[in-house]
């Protein structure tokens, strides 16, 4: 098939039909910060820090879930796309722990963002107490923003095991399990994949977490 | 197509039979949906009135745009006193279509939902003894539909099909839009699903709960066979064989007079060749925007889809999809029945009236009509009136007596969120503090967010907290912009609009 031409950031891109427009700038070098979208996942669409500007479009889109089309004039870093990523940010930090999220915290450096211009947290996600309930990770959910992609590499989009289901809503939907059963009583598997695709550090692996603290002693 | 039951109303069968949830109610849900029991734990954890453990008895008054503007603290007060003594637990529960009829109070027990509504503080105060209040409501008056309109009549004789090529130009003359508040051309999505091949739905979006609107609200308990009438002829003119009527969760007469009305139409022939249902709602707010009525519908938590693809490409079950308001499929009927001339004529729309008003109620009035005069219908005079709150939650503030010639129509707003939307009109006089509204407007958007994009999730507590706070200033416009360019939903969108409207256009009147 014919390659789609398309403008990203005064860059002439020539994309592959069906492609994202968050791949087409990756692949002209172009870095869309994102936090929920991950390649193995079909989480997309959640954190809207990837949203950009098209050009006779009316608000912005995600480009994590938005196809490339032909002659697409797109910008991806504007003062109205930082100021946006900047509060999005900033009430992520205020209200997650993200001392394991190496990630986020280059983002938070990259927009300048200052969380404690918010006043304090309001969600008590991060007074969430550590789940220990089988011998390989810990579910430390004061570290977790809910981007899913741990639910949906256990259920739709890898495993298909469906060992985790989001519970609550708004700034209260958090990764539970089926009848809120310890993990070993789930049809989990223990494959491991959602420590995998886990962003925050929420769930980390109880050797890694042993060694880190071995280091500090 | 797909013949799996859905699994909300299993759930609810097991709540009925016990009151509450036990795992192996869920257990069993699931299984007979055939769903992975996550999916179904998920919509338990989701919808509210599912409950794994048995209810307490819950006093609830009912937090809406006219108490917040009056009473609400008040009322607020006695109630938390009353609770404890009528061993039940004090509450409030978002708008209830009874803005025109409150301040209402619900009380909870086990499954039983009783409104009551006017109540008085005395009232409040009496449950501590245990006296009910004196006003119990089943339904909304019939009376308040307080003209003549053609919408508050029964068809009779019922539209019959004309073709779905004569009713889509007939749809298209007549200027229909959907009427929920979104205004997009009806036959542009009558036309999509018509060409889409193979199964298809109508799904009809009775979930009104845009606070501040209540006039589908009266169409479902007061003239359902037109929207019935409306939802046969769509479904016939698209190609589809099904449909669901979904009723909004807490409008339990609603949805008994919905499904009464559709055992009638199918005795009478009026549905052949037709599956119709009705279907009772999740009981949240974000079930209203359409894609997260179909996840409902499809048993998941009900969380708006990534847009494309629209219902009308990929709905229900994947499916091409048509979903349309009540009160659009109303007018639709009337079209069928009296042709496009006719409609245009008239321009009807139906406009729910409430707050400092003489005779609050629906009101079906031309589109066009000058706000002052669709106040004066319902008794409310320009002097007294320092305000109207258009749209709903997702709506305005228009200053009065500034607006008073503004036409009552579908045209270009003036400020973001401007819009007649759904038809909600709430009246506020001179002496109303508007930023109270304001605040239980923030309040009911950060407590109805789904949860699942940041923006909205992150960003509605913190704006109900700076309007607590009565902050105005630049960073207050970052949060705005944030939310209404960020979010993946209209909900979010739409939560800044009226404390921004409030702070443009009022600013310097109260502090």
């Amino acid at each position: 098939m014919s390659k789609v031409p398309l403008v990203i950031d005064g860059y002439l891109v020539q994309a592959e039909p069906g492609e994202t427009l968050l791949d087409a700038a990756r692949r002209a070098g172009v870095e869309v910060p994102t936090l929920c979208h991950h390649e193995r996942t079909g989480t997309r669409g959640l954190c809207r820090l990837c949203v950009v500007e098209v050009e006779g479009w009316g608000r912005p889109v995600p480009a994590c879930a938005t196809e490339v089309q032909p002659n697409l004039v797109v910008r991806t870093e504007t003062e109205a796309l930082a100021d946006l990523r900047r509060v999005v940010l900033e009430l992520l930090a205020l209200e997650t722990d993200l001392s394991l999220d190496t990630g986020t915290q280059a983002l938070l450096e990259r927009y300048h963002a200052r969380p404690e211009r918010w006043g304090a947290p309001l969600a008590a996600r991060r007074e969430r107490e550590p789940v220990q309930d089988n011998p390989f990770f810990v579910r430390d959910y004061a570290k977790c923003y809910t981007c899913r992609r741990c639910i949906d590499a256990c259920g739709e989009g890898v495993q298909g095991v469906w060992a985790y289901a989001t519970t609550g809503r708004g700034h209260a939907a958090v990764p539970g399990t089926p009848l809120d059963l310890p993990l070993p009583e789930t049809p989990c598997v223990f494959c491991g994949n959602c420590v995998q695709v886990c962003p925050t550090g929420a769930l980390t692996p109880l050797a890694e977490l042993a060694a880190a603290e071995g280091g500090d002693a | 197509m797909d013949d799996r039951p859905l699994l909300l109303p299993l759930l609810d069968e097991a709540l009925t039979r016990r009151g509450w949830l036990e795992p192996a109610d869920v257990e069993a849900a699931a299984r007979e949906a055939r769903v992975p029991l996550a999916q179904a734990w998920e919509a338990v954890r989701f919808y509210p009135r599912y409950r794994t453990e048995p209810a307490e008895k819950r006093l609830l008054l009912v937090d809406d745009p006219v108490v917040r503007a009056r009473d609400f603290a008040r009322l607020w007060a006695e109630l938390e006193d009353a609770a404890p003594r009528a061993e039940a637990r004090a509450g409030t529960v978002y708008s209830q279509g009874l803005e025109a009829v409150g301040p209402a109070l619900v009380i909870e027990e086990g499954a039983r939902w009783r409104v009551f509504a006017p109540v008085q503080v005395a009232d409040l105060r009496a449950l501590a003894v245990g006296k009910l209040p004196p006003h119990e409501l089943e339904t909304l008056p019939a009376e308040l539909a307080r003209n003549d309109g053609v919408l508050f009549e029964a068809p009779d004789p019922l539209p019959e099909f004309p073709g779905a090529d004569a009713l889509i130009a007939a749809v298209r003359d007549a200027g229909l839009r959907g009427l929920g508040g979104a205004l997009f051309p009806t036959w542009r999505k009558l036309e999509a699903v018509r060409s889409a091949a193979g199964a298809k739905y109508v799904v009809v979006n009775g979930d009104e709960s845009e606070p501040g609107n209540f006039k589908d609200r009266w169409l479902m308990e007061h003239n359902p066979r037109l929207v019935w009438a409306g939802a046969a002829l769509a479904a016939r003119a698209v190609g589809a064989r099904t449909v669901y009527f979904y009723v909004r969760g807490e409008y339990p007469a609603a949805l008994e007079r919905v499904e009464a009305a559709r055992t009638a139409l199918e005795g009478e022939g009026y549905f052949e060749g037709l599956e119709t249902h009705t279907f009772r709602g999740g009981g949240l707010y974000v079930c209203g925007e359409e894609s997260a009525l179909l996840e409902s519908l499809e048993g998941r938590r009900a969380e708006p889809r990534l847009k494309p693809p629209y219902p009308a490409q990929a709905g229900l079950f994947g499916r091409p999809t048509l979903v349309n308001n009540v009160e659009t499929l109303a007018h639709l009927a009337w079209i069928a029945a009296h042709g496009a001339e006719a409609y245009r004529e008239r321009r009807p729309k139906l406009f729910s009236i409430s707050g400092d008003v003489a005779r609050p109620g629906v009101y079906e009035l031309p589109l066009g009509t000058p706000l002052a005069e669709a106040l004066e219908a319902a008794g409310g005079g320009l002097d007294g009136l320092q305000a109207v709150l258009m749209g709903g939650a997702a709506g305005t503030f228009l200053r009065l007596p500034d607006a008073a010639e503004l036409p009552l129509d579908f045209e270009a707003p003036k400020l973001s969120g401007d819009a007649v939307g759904p038809g909600a009109l709430v009246a506020f006089g001179a002496d109303r503090d508007l930023w109270a509204v304001a605040e239980g407007i923030a309040a009911f958007f950060a407590h109805e967010s789904c949860g699942k994009c940041f923006p909205c999730s992150l960003g509605t507590p913190h704006l109900h907290a700076a309007v607590a706070r009565r902050e105005r200033g630049p960073q207050l416009e970052e949060l705005f912009l944030a939310l209404e360019q960020g979010s993946l939903c209209g909900l979010g969108q739409a939560a800044p609009w009226a404390v921004r409207s409030l702070i443009r256009r009022f600013e310097g009147v109260r502090t």
